[in-house]
């Protein structure tokens, strides 16, 4: 046997598929622990994202574990390899090659909204316009030409691009053609303050403290120190809850550069006009809330509601009645509205997917069922 | 099977390394901004663009603070004092509030005194308007007479301590949230303290708490 043949048949293997479902439980199991303990966010990112995870078993012991990335695609290739190309195919049984090929289509559809979907929200007060949203997790470090005369162009670095460097210091450089210098990014904190302090890491006496990740992932206020490349390099500090963009002039053009939440443009606008809310008798808890907003593209507007559990979904965006605020406002007070805002490529196939899964199974149930009834029939007689 | 083995570690080798490049990354995403949006930042300091305020924020260790004057709806804040704990801050002036006090080594914990005209609600509604923000039920009678009660200003304050949940207005997103508050009735007003913060900070601050609210008095000369 070809080494192929054997990994073939080492992929589409029983064996490989209970290993792998064994391996799942353990990490949902452990990762479901640590989750207590480093929050949701980190502990999917850990555990779930990965390709491999060290689990620290009791506390202390280092338990090598395959991540779930690794994992799910290892199911996904089973399931093709060992549940579609060599199970046997006849019209007379196709429930189980079905099913098979739903789960593979449901992971699949995991991969692609890992991969491609965006998520984040869009406050907006009433009477207030807003035609983007912005990341829950996720910053950017945005260089803008401003001043008259000026393009108007806006570089945007996402926090994948520099996050490696980390708080102990490395170097990511950046750079674009229409820029007149190079940003290198020195040192990320992933969680910061600012404060009065020197060292090798301060500006203008001015430091970014490294604070201990919040088990609440937006939480988090990132910091990132940055030197301009050029003839008079030039240092800086750029935090996440800055006052200011970081003002520079480099050959007479002026740039604002700034750390801010990752932010999406929607090809429409949304409007509020109205927000209404209930909350339950006696309590601050909301019992029903929704938002009437206008929609407007270009010359066109139109009106529209979205509720809890209603979302708007338009031009592949779904927009989702997320909460409100503020929670002290007093009557006649002056309210906001945030929507949940998602962009998911994939955001329909799960659904896909379970109908297909369903119906391979009710096909081989009934198969199955009609085949039981058969033989006992042959039996009476 | 030993050459299975090797190729995997090769391709777990390659894909981690890929992961990890650092060379120069050519900036890729550019927006365009409209000219509305193209204002030139106001040429400030580092410290004063990052929230560090050096003319605004005193002292930790400044022993003897007061009120700016004339705060509050016809309060005369200037006859006032406290003393702050050691590890707090005071932080920049704020709509409302008499002062701000932002402790060390906290994130998102803030205490914050203010004055109202009036009985300001009462008591027993602004504990309850607290609780609410907090999503958390009002309390009833009896439970509202088992708060504590401390002597303060020549009257008596209420204390209370909420852990909640509150919803992050930006994001959306809930946290677990801690509220020591002090609401002291006086004649024609109401002074209110009150501190917030995530509750795995606020647990270190209970006591400085206490200790700042009992540390406020009149200056001898008032005779309220």
């Amino acid at each position: 046997m070809t080494l192929c043949k054997r990994l073939f048949a080492f992929l589409a293997s029983y064996g490989l598929s209970v290993a792998l479902l064994l391996l799942l439980m353990a990490l949902v199991f452990f990762g479901t622990l640590e989750q207590t303990r480093i929050g949701l966010f980190e502990a999917q990112r850990r555990y779930f994202e990965s390709f491999l995870v060290i689990h620290p078993l009791f506390g202390f012991f280092p338990l090598p574990l395959p991540g779930g990335y690794l994992l799910l695609g290892l199911v996904f290739v089973n399931m093709v390899c060992g549940g579609i190309l060599t199970a046997p195919k006849r019209l007379a049984r196709p429930g189980l090659v079905i099913a098979h090929a739903g789960v593979a289509y449901l992971i699949a559809a995991g991969f692609v909204t890992y991969h491609y979907a965006v998520t984040g929200n869009l406050p907006l007060f009433e009477g207030e316009q807003g035609s983007h949203f912005q990341s829950y997790f996720d910053w950017e470090i945005r260089i803008t030409e401003t001043g008259t005369g000026s393009a108007g162009r806006q570089f945007v670095i996402p926090v994948d691009a520099f996050a490696h460097v980390g708080a102990g210091g490395g170097l990511q450089v950046l750079r674009a053609d229409q820029l007149p210098f190079d940003l290198r990014v020195s040192r990320y904190l992933v969680h910061s303050r600012p404060a009065h302090g020197g060292g090798p890491w301060s500006v203008d006496g001015v430091t970014l403290e490294e604070l201990p990740r919040q088990q609440t992932a937006e939480n988090n206020v990132p910091g990132v120190n940055v030197t301009l490349s050029g003839d008079s390099p030039s240092m800086g500090l750029l935090w996440g809850m800055e006052r200011a963009p970081w003002r520079v002039v480099v050959d007479g053009h002026e740039y604002a550069i700034n750390l801010g939440r990752r932010e999406w443009r929607l090809p429409f606008t949304l409007r509020l006009d109205k927000f209404n809310h209930e909350t339950h008798p006696g309590t601050g808890i909301a019992s029903h809330f929704s938002s009437e907003m206008t929609l407007i593209e270009g010359e066109s507007m139109r009106n529209v509601v979205i509720r809890m559990n209603e979302p708007l979904r338009h031009k592949g965006y779904t927009l989702y009645q997320a909460s409100w605020g503020s929670s002290d406002a007093r009557e006649g007070a002056r309210l906001y509205s945030v929507l949940a805002v998602s962009r998911d490529p994939a955001g329909k196939w799960p659904m896909y997917a379970s109908c297909v899964i369903s119906l391979g199974l009710l096909l081989h149930f009934t198969q199955m069922l009609l085949r039981y009834l058969r033989r006992q029939r042959a039996q009476e007689m | 099977m030993k050459r299975l083995c090797l190729s995997a570690v090769l391709a777990a080798s390659l894909i981690w390394g890929c992961s990890r490049e650092t060379g120069p990354l050519e900036i890729s995403e550019i927006r365009h901004v409209p000219v509305e949006e193209r204002t030139t930042p106001p040429e400030v300091s580092t410290a004063a663009r990052l929230g560090l305020d050096p003319q605004g924020a005193s002292s930790p260790h400044h022993a003897h603070m007061t009120m700016p004057a004339e705060l509050g709806d016809g309060f005369d804040a200037s006859l006032l004092c406290w003393h702050p704990p050691e590890g707090w801050q005071q932080g920049p002036d704020r709509p409302m509030r008499l002062a701000t006090f932002i402790p060390e080594s906290t994130t998102g914990t803030e205490c914050a005194v203010s004055v109202l005209a009036g009985e300001a609600g009462g008591v027993p509604a602004n504990v309850n308007r607290w609780r609410a923000q907090l999503e958390l039920v009002p309390l009833t009678t009896a439970e509202f007479d088992e708060l504590s009660v401390w002597p303060l200003l020549g009257t008596k304050a209420t204390f209370l301590e909420i852990e909640g949940v509150l919803t992050s207005p930006a994001s959306g997103a809930s946290a677990p949230v801690t509220v020591y508050g002090l609401i002291c009735p006086l004649p024609d007003h109401t002074l209110f303290v009150k501190m917030t913060g995530p509750t795995v900070e606020m647990a270190g601050e209970r006591d400085r708490f206490e200790a700042f609210c009992r540390s406020i008095h009149f200056r001898k000369e008032h005779s309220e």
